[in-house]
């Protein structure tokens, strides 16, 4: 059986392609091995992630008003761009439905089932997430 | 992804200027290396920008970075404070920690900053620019010019030296 | 000395292992929720599309529920929400009631014993459905949270597996939650004083409706519950675009076409009938699907979103 390997850290930050994650997944089920290996390579990764971000010195860069890039979110500039089309998209459909038509998103639909479901005992954390496959975050 | 690039080189400043010293910080591990080094990127930026081609902003400033590092390392003509890449493979195996080595196991932010600077360089700015700078793994193999598959093995092993090391 | 206490533990195990009152499950979900921990859990979900798997990163402390996958970070409390997506835009919505599911008469809950589950004591319970068992949950002994939940299709296949792949067991740091959801303008959902009645059934393949809310442009929305599943539909005289289903290819179900797209551990459903369009999200296995589906108004007409959006983007 061969191991994950490299995989391991590619699932962790979301940069396998479904039909990796899907052999990631179906792997873990059943490698001891490898899980363990995927709790190490997280913990590594949160020690990491964890690093305090230091300040410049003052006067290296030019006065810190105006733009503001909020540094290391939990995600990528890149996925970030991805969720700014995928916002645009909704919003030319929206422009473009018919007028007799009304232009919902999953994400509407899935805030208000979270957050109702949220409201009940024992809520799941799958319930709270918005319903879009892997492939539509890359 | 292409991108539209409305930017001055004080926007530039002013968003990445952050991130470029913290990338610099940890590829250098000196604060005023790092202050050295953002003014030189700072400044290939302003020199670059007019010549610059939509296409990945990040990738091209984040290779600006390292290219900068690199050619100070150059100059300086001294190693980078990493084993050579041979060593690699015994400092993977460096694995069972010594009883006292477990004790003094706390992990303060020093030791993980003086774990990843033990790093050979190409693990330390593959796992810098994921873990610290955030860029997804195309932009890292943009920055750094090596295939994606390539930087996925570097940040894996990296992170997996990183463990071994803080153990 | 040691197969006394193996004996001991079997004994109450059997003991366990008979039917309890429904009120039980309540009692553990409400124990999971003030529940505080740290993991990261693993959801698998098989379906006919294929299987989607979601990675999350979790942490519950005094109630409050964070969640971060890929590009999103979700805060929960109860009957409120707010999620934030990688450009660090927020949305924040809030229910204003929240009337409570009975668990359906059709369900048994069964305490089954006591198992191990990541080295961890947990209460196996399961909820059954005449032969089948329907859900299986793991409940962690020692801080109450829903280690493991195995819910099954009516042939007893697995639909969803939702465990965790590591967990810690102390008050979470939940990070800069605050800073996220301080400021943040919510979208209240409110109660419309005046409901069709015809607009949503009071029940649905066994699921009660317990909400319902005003949804965008004069739609309606309700959420139903049959104490295990719940979904939400939203229903509107007119038509319903819903974008991110509109490449999705058409399915039959039960014979008529709908649009559909499974995400970790949930469905989204769009469809249009002869009485205004429809769209929904939910839970519950894959039959259960299907039997909500059956008890709402078909598609009318065909092929009409692909028509549509064909007219729309060519």
């Amino acid at each position: 059986m061969r191991h994950l390997g490299d995989l391991l850290s590619a699932y962790l930050d979301g940069e396998t392609t479904p039909a990796e994650s899907a052999q990631v997944v179906e792997h873990l089920q059943r490698c001891r091995p490898c899980r363990s290996e995927l709790d190490e390579i997280h913990q590594a990764r949160s020690t990491i992630r964890a690093l305090t971000l230091l300040e410049p010195p003052p006067g290296l860069l030019p006065d810190e008003l105006g733009v503001v890039v909020p540094i290391r979110r939990r995600r990528r500039w890149m996925a970030g761009m991805a969720a700014a089309v995928v916002v645009a998209v909704v919003g030319v459909a929206t422009a473009l439905a018919p007028s007799d038509a009304v232009p919902i998103s999953v994400a509407q639909l899935s805030d208000q089932y979270g957050a109702r479901s949220a409201a009940e005992p024992g809520v799941t954390p799958a319930k709270l997430m918005v319903p879009l496959p892997a492939e539509e975050a890359e | 992804m292409p991108d539209s690039v409305p930017l001055t080189w004080e926007e530039v400043a002013r968003s990445y200027g952050r991130r470029i010293y913290n990338f610099a910080y940890r590829l250098t591990g000196n604060r005023d290396d790092a202050a050295d080094l953002t003014q030189e990127v700072l400044l290939r930026v302003k020199r670059g920008l007019p010549d610059y081609q939509p296409g990945s902003f990040e990738g091209w400033l984040w290779r600006i970075t390292r290219n900068a590092f690199l050619d100070d390392v150059r100059r300086k003509q001294r190693r980078p404070t990493s084993p050579l890449p041979e060593e690699v493979d015994r400092l993977e195996r460096a694995a069972s920690p010594s009883p006292d080595e477990v004790l003094a196991s706390i992990r303060l932010g020093e030791d993980v900053e003086e774990a990843l600077l033990k790093l050979p360089i190409e693990f330390r700015e593959a796992v810098v620019l994921c873990d610290i700078v955030g860029l997804s793994y195309e932009e890292i193999a943009r920055a750094v010019a090596a295939p994606v598959g390539t930087v996925r093995s570097r940040i894996h092993r990296g992170r997996k030296m990183m463990r071994d090391l803080l153990q | 000395m040691r197969r006394l206490v193996v004996a001991v533990v079997v004994l109450t195990s059997m003991a366990q292992a008979a039917p309890a009152l429904a009120d039980d499950l309540l009692g553990f979900m409400e124990r999971a929720s003030a529940a505080e921990y740290a993991g990261e859990q693993l959801i698998t979900c098989t379906h006919p599309d294929g299987e989607t798997s979601q990675l999350l990163d979790i942490r519950q402390r005094e109630g409050t529920l964070v969640v971060q996958m890929a590009d999103e970070t979700v805060v929960a409390e109860r009957g409120e929400l707010a999620s934030s997506d990688d450009a660090g835009e927020v949305r924040a919505m809030r229910v204003s009631s929240s009337n409570r599911a009975e668990l359906a008469g059709r369900y048994q809950v069964v305490e089954s014993g006591l198992g191990l589950y990541l080295n961890r004591t947990v209460d196996q319970v399961e909820v059954r459905e005449g032969t089948l068992v329907r859900a299986r949950f793991e409940f962690d002994r020692q801080t109450g949270a829903m280690l493991r939940t195995e819910v099954n299709n009516a042939d007893g296949s697995t639909y969803c597996l939702t465990r965790f792949l590591d967990f810690t067991a102390s008050a979470p740091d939940l990070g800069d939650v605050e800073r996220m959801t301080a400021g943040q303008e919510v979208e209240v959902l409110v109660r419309p004083d005046e409901v069709d009645p015809a607009a949503l059934p009071a029940t649905l393949a066994g699921f009660e409706r317990l909400d319902v809310y005003a949804g965008p442009e004069e739609s309606v929305i309700g959420y139903y519950g049959d104490g295990l599943f719940s979904f939400t539909v939203l229903h509107s005289l007119r038509p319903v675009s819903v974008a991110e289903l509109a490449d999705a290819p058409p399915v039959e179900i039960g014979g008529d076409r709908y649009q559909r797209r499974f995400g970790p551990a949930q469905v989204v459903l769009a469809w249009e009938s002869s009485v205004g369009g429809y769209a929904m999200i939910g839970d519950m296995p894959l039959d259960v699907q299907e039997a909500v589906l059956g008890e709402l108004p078909d598609p009318g007409r065909p092929g009409l979103f692909v028509r549509w959006w064909r007219r729309l983007f060519g």
